[in-house]
């Protein structure tokens, strides 16, 4: 058997034929530890079998928080050439499309929040609807649900849903071009008639955070962070929506068989060529869900605003509840990189992985020129999370990707074992954090214990050269999907 | 002899479910969905038909799976039984039965749908068996 090589301190690679069929080599950004990690979970199998895709370019790459995923790992990173018979795997995005983080920042100092901190944790699980069966702040009616879809965040704005502002300080401003609602299933739209404005449930959280490290003033002094400032942080995606309409596509194209040619060493790899009219349709559906999450996320801070405004008797505005940053992290999007030489625009999958692009690059937002585009990394529950910004290093290197969390290294089943959820409860507000009245039960699904090390996961991507360190920042109160 | 048991995955969550017919795989299979989601509650409710085509035997698992999925999340539904008529190449026809969710919510976990990953449905010397991976 073929096995991994060792580039250099933040780079392995899975030489061709580590895997039959193998078009690229494979490339895995991690230290040593991490790397072994995914070699015990099967993550590394992973990474090599999408190397196996028809037209991919570069190499499949995995950032260093991969796990084992269903098809490609999560982490998993793959650019397409549609100029080469490249092919576009909804798998490659996965079930909750367009998922991600956004963080807003406050003017509020730890010290303001003392003993306002229980109150205003309970305001925001009062807040925000979530958990399974979880209605949203905002529901829809008939055709708004197009409107979502096709302007994003914008549209939440104007039901009053945020700040006009706000659309700018999100990852193409807050609105995905090329959305087609039209083909969105009616299934997948009734699925989120309801669910806009609504956590979910398992890893997706709502975090207040204190910045508790600088590692980059300037960068820092451009985003408004600084050391000491209160913050929250939310990760949720496009819900039922989402699912639903990758499901739909991966039933689709699971029915053409290997018609063109390709037989996936997993079926959850299933493809077809960016030329054929599914992979059109399913790239206006992805963008739309895309805008859905967008969305979701927006009508979600507007309840954490509406929250702080309850505790503190002041509005938003004066409380300086701007939105920093917001990330997708599972998307795929054609993007101009550099390939051998040349600048092709390639067809970029994420999953669990996140954009992460260079001062430099063309399609960077002008207010970001400076320090590259914003990246927010959660931690674990419990643990700290970071923000990160893009390097010029990473379009070559990994398509101007980066990582996405800390990445699960331990079983749900394994992880509620070790403690009970209220024994983690327990332990977490010793610690100072507090929790928003929670499914206890489930609670420890979703420990610290159960998620590699944040911290080692954004060290291996600075080590590397995908992004920086810019900021950390520690939990004090935690509302859990 | 019928039954299923839950498979370790780091993030998500598999089932491996045997039983002597392929008919009543599908429905083990669907209990330990069910179970893995924690929507399952026995007695009454009313009766939703499922009928679904796929190329082959794993891929009509993994639509009867995801319709059980979507009923429970687009109408907020427990799932009280389940019953599978027939199960041939390419067609998979029954009916569950489901009643508004309610104390089941607590404990619920959200099962994002069902994956195609190393999804196998074979016929064994004593019956039927197959494993499907759900995302978490």
């Amino acid at each position: 058997m073929i096995t991994p090589r060792r580039i250099d301190e933040y780079e392995w690679e899975l030489p061709i034929g580590f895997v039959d069929d193998m078009k690229v080599p494979g490339r895995v950004f991690a230290s040593r530890s991490l790397f072994d990690k995914a070699l015990e979970d099967r993550a590394a199998e992973q990474v090599a079998n999408v190397a196996t895709l028809p037209g991919i370019v570069g190499a499949s790459l995995a950032m260093p928080d991969l796990h084992w995923g269903y098809g490609f790992p999560i982490g998993g990173v793959a650019a397409t050439d549609p100029a080469t018979d490249g092919v576009l795997s909804p798998g490659g995005v996965g079930f909750d499309i367009g998922c991600g983080v956004r963080l807003v920042r406050t003017e509020l100092s730890r010290n303001d929040l003392n003993e306002r901190l229980r109150a205003i944790v309970d305001a925001l699980g009062q807040q925000v609807p979530r958990g399974v069966g979880g209605r949203g702040r905002l529901p829809l009616q008939g055709k708004d649900i197009d409107r979502v879809l096709t302007e994003g965040v914008s549209y939440a704005i104007e039901r009053g849903a945020g700040w006009p502002e706000d659309a700018r300080s999100c990852e193409d401003s807050g609105t995905l071009a090329n959305a087609d609602a039209a083909q969105v299933s009616e299934r997948a739209k009734e699925r989120g008639l309801s669910q806009l404005g609504s956590l979910g449930a398992g890893n997706h959280f709502l975090e207040i955070q204190v910045v508790d490290a600088i590692h980059d003033q300037k960068a820092a002094e451009s985003l408004g962070l600084a050391e000491d400032q209160v913050c929250v942080m939310i990760h949720s995606g496009s819900r039922g929506l989402g699912h639903q309409t990758c499901t739909d596509y991966l039933r689709s194209i699971d029915r053409l068989g290997s018609a063109f040619g390709y037989q996936p060493p997993d079926r959850q790899l299933s493809c077809v060529p960016l030329s054929h009219e599914l992979a059109s349709n399913y790239v206006g559906a992805m963008n739309a869900c895309g805008n859905f999450a967008l969305a979701n996320r927006q009508v979600l801070m507007d309840g954490v605003r509406s929250a702080f405004e309850s505790v503190f008797g002041r509005p938003a505005r004066d409380l300086g509840m701007h939105l920093v940053y917001d990330v997708s992290h599972n998307l795929a999007k054609f993007e101009e990189h550099a390939i051998e030489g040349t600048t092709r625009t390639v067809c970029v999958h994420r999953k669990g992985a996140t954009r992460a692009f260079g001062p430099s690059h063309p399609g960077l937002q002008e207010q970001f020129r400076s320090i590259g585009q914003p990246v927010l990394i959660p931690g674990s529950m419990g643990t700290a999370s970071f923000v990160l910004t893009g390097t010029d290093e990473a379009s070559a290197k990994s398509f101007s990707s980066t990582c996405h969390g800390a990445g699960r290294a331990m079983s749900r089943t394994k992880a509620k074992k070790q403690m009970t959820g209220q024994d983690l409860r327990s332990q977490l507000e010793t610690e100072g954090i507090l929790l928003a009245k929670t499914r206890w039960k489930l609670l420890s699904e979703e420990a610290p214990y159960a998620y590699k090390d944040a911290g080692e996961v954004v060290a291996a991507c600075e080590g590397a050269g995908l992004s920086r360190v810019v900021a950390r920042l520690r939990p004090v109160g935690v509302v859990k999907g | 002899m019928s039954g299923y048991e839950i498979l370790e995955h780091t993030a998500d969550v598999g089932l491996r479910a045997h039983a002597p017919s392929v008919t009543t795989l599908f429905e083990q299979a669907t209990r330990g969905l069910c179970d893995i989601a924690g929507i399952w509650h026995d007695g009454p409710g009313s009766s939703v038909a499922i009928d679904v085509e796929a190329r082959d035997r794993e891929g009509l698992i993994v639509d009867w799976l995801n319709e059980v999925l979507y009923l429970h999340d687009s109408h907020n539904v427990a799932i009280c039984s389940v019953e599978v008529d027939e199960v041939s190449e390419q067609r998979a026809r029954g009916r569950i039965a489901v009643r508004p969710l309610r104390e089941e919510a607590e404990t619920a976990i959200q099962v994002k749908a069902v994956t195609y990953h190393q999804i196998d449905v074979h016929e064994t010397p004593s019956g039927w068996s197959a494993t499907v991976f759900f995302d978490i």
